[in-house]
């Protein structure tokens, strides 16, 4: 087993080195002079050459790869073009609301998905299943910004029961805190449970036809023994996949959701760098969320493997 | 990395005639709004950037959908975003084939060293959430409806060139093609003559699943102010400027976030039928 996690973080470092090179190529084709923006209005050539030199502009872009890519590997992501401020300490501050929403919208959204793919899977072909079916497609299909929009108009703005916008502090009360969390995880959960329901039910009416069940069902062990033990436990492998691709898509993907509740993460830190043009804030977002989409890829490699002993021996199926 | 399940997921929908009802319903909703898109100059609409009609109104007989913050009628704007979404959404997806497609048939064929890198590659890309990719494709390239499309493309490629690389190393390996082979055919040739047609299916199953997440994903970037520039319209901005209105006008959020959940879940149906017709074995 530890092997096999091994060989799979061993995989995943090329891909973080090509990544890391696209986004800092992507960035150089940018337009704009980082050095001029630095500069402020009107500055004379000397000043733009002289910061050009402090941030290492003059030289190569292999040695400016290199030197980048050091530093952020000690922590190190350059200033802020337009405030001047360690990109590091910036991320640091948008980081924690950004996996506060993204944990909270993966547990609803497994609340969600869970209660629907397990009440329209165990009762194929019902009403109940076409109901969750067709749900589960509206879902899929509905923008989350959309979704977050009609939340704050029903339960914001008329029923008054949730705040509208921003991110309540622990420290001024937990009740408040999580009051401002419900309403932008239910929007991810109302974007994300449906997948996991797909999976879900499929697996489970698939399990619910295979031989072992009927056996179980067959010499008589009761239903719940049967639907946890026998039918949930297969059914989990490819939604704990599907979980993973979704939980890591989160934490690059509320960024939507901040936007509508105004949350002050990542993701409306990158949306604001970009109408800024503060590429070195970009770069820095996209470079901490691809590496956590990875990480959280990886975490879920190594747990399918351990759910499946098949996959870890290289004989997948 | 572990293979990454179809985001549209498998099908749940129920087999026979209500799918088919369902199907045709989808057909003609698309139908109908690509008409109006096409002939939107036409129709006896205003034009989308017409304003001096009351600001904010109510739904009424005059404006269908009610008027927006600078007195514009919702109902035309809404035509001309549609028009925005969907040739932006085709360029996209048509972009992912033309890179997508060459790639994968020559990956899928050829093999080898050059399967290797270009894989790899796709695997850099596919590391990115897939929202953050297009994000930063339209940063790079400064906001626009071009960016905007080109970046949809982008996005679009990995999978589009691992589905044709794996159907044509099915049909590589198939008795037609080492007949064609023995008689001498080029490269080139087989994989144009024999093995694309072969593999038409998968592509155009993957075109239409791509188009819905195209026009998902255009919303979005326009949204977050990425897509198509003011005074152009787009679904995803009008939704932006209507979040300023909750309180005052809230109908006015309620048609473009419609309009894009129906084009989306119309694309998903057709999409899904096609799959059934052309790729029946998953």
């Amino acid at each position: 087993m530890g092997q096999f996690a091994l060989r799979r973080l061993l995989d995943a470092i090329p891909v973080l080195l090509a990544v890391s090179l696209l986004i800092f190529a992507g960035l150089r084709l940018a337009p704009g002079d980082p050095a001029e923006m630095l500069a402020g209005p009107d500055p004379s050539p000397a000043t733009i050459a002289a910061i050009r030199e402090t941030l290492g502009l003059d030289r190569g872009i292999a040695v400016q790869f290199a030197l980048w890519l050091r530093a952020a590997a000690s922590g190190d992501l350059g200033l802020s073009l337009v405030n001047g401020l360690p990109v590091g300490e910036l991320l640091l501050d948008r980081m924690g609301p950004t996996l506060e929403l993204a944990l909270a919208g993966m547990a609803a959204s497994l609340a969600l998905g869970f209660a629907m793919g397990l009440a329209a899977g165990l009762a194929p072909g019902s009403a109940t299943d076409r109901t969750i079916s067709a749900l589960a497609s509206l879902g899929l299909a509905t923008p989350k910004f959309w979704t977050g929009i009609l939340l704050i108009i029903v339960f914001g703005l008329e029923a008054r029961l949730f705040p509208v916008a921003g991110r309540a502090d622990y420290a001024d009360g937990v009740g408040e805190a999580l009051r401002s969390l419900f309403l932008p995880a239910m929007t991810l959960a109302i974007a994300n449970g449906p997948i996991i329901a797909r999976f879900l039910r499929n697996g489970v009416v698939e399990m619910s036809r295979s031989d072992h069940v009927r056996t179980a069902m067959a010499k008589g062990l009761p239903r719940r023994q049967v639907v946890t033990g026998y039918i949930l436990r297969n059914a989990l492998v490819p939604v704990v996949t599907v979980s993973g691709l979704i939980l890591g898509n989160l934490v690059g993907g509320t960024a939507l959701v901040e936007i509508v509740f105004s949350w002050p993460g990542l993701g409306s830190l990158l949306i604001n760098a970009i109408a800024n043009r503060d590429y070195s804030v970009v770069q820095g977002v996209m470079l901490v969320v691809v590496a956590g989409f990875l990480a959280t890829s990886l975490l879920v490699d190594i747990l399918y493997g351990f759910l499946d002993p098949r996959i870890r021996h290289g004989r997948a199926p | 990395m572990a293979a990454r399940p179809d985001p549209i997921g498998p099908q749940v929908a129920p087999e026979g005639r209500g799918r088919d009802a369902a199907t045709r319903l989808a057909l003609a909703f698309l139908a109908v709004a690509t008409l109006a898109a096409l002939l939107a100059p036409v129709l006896p609409i205003p034009g989308y950037a017409q304003m001096g009609f009351p600001r904010l109104a109510e739904p009424s007989a005059a404006h269908w959908l009610g008027t927006d913050q600078f007195g514009r009628d919702i109902l035309a704007r809404i035509v001309y975003a549609i028009r925005t979404s969907l040739w932006v959404s085709l360029i996209g997806v048509a972009t992912s084939a033309m890179i997508g497609v060459p790639l994968g048939l020559v990956c899928g064929y050829r093999g080898g060293a050059i399967d290797g890198i270009a894989m790899r590659a796709l695997d850099a890309l596919l590391a990115f959430p897939s929202l953050l990719l297009a994000i930063g494709i339209s940063a790079v390239m400064g906001p626009g409806a071009v960016s905007a499309a080109l970046a949809l493309g982008i996005v679009g490629v990995p999978q589009m060139a691992r589905i044709v690389r794996a159907s044509t190393m099915v049909e590589a390996a198939s008795q037609y093609v080492d007949a064609a082979r023995s008689i001498g055919a080029s490269a080139g040739a087989i994989m144009l003559r024999h093995v694309l047609p072969n593999v038409a299916g998968p592509i155009a199953v993957q075109a239409a699943l791509f188009f819905a997440v195209a026009v998902l994903t255009e919303a979005s970037l326009s949204f977050l102010g990425l897509g198509v520039q003011v005074p152009v319209p787009s679904l995803g901005s009008m939704l932006y400027e209507a979040r300023q209105f909750l309180g005052t006008a809230p109908w006015f959020a309620l048609a473009p976030g419609a309009a894009i959940t129906l084009l989306v879940l119309a694309v998903n149906v057709v999409a899904d039928a096609l799959r059934d017709r052309l790729d029946p074995a998953r």
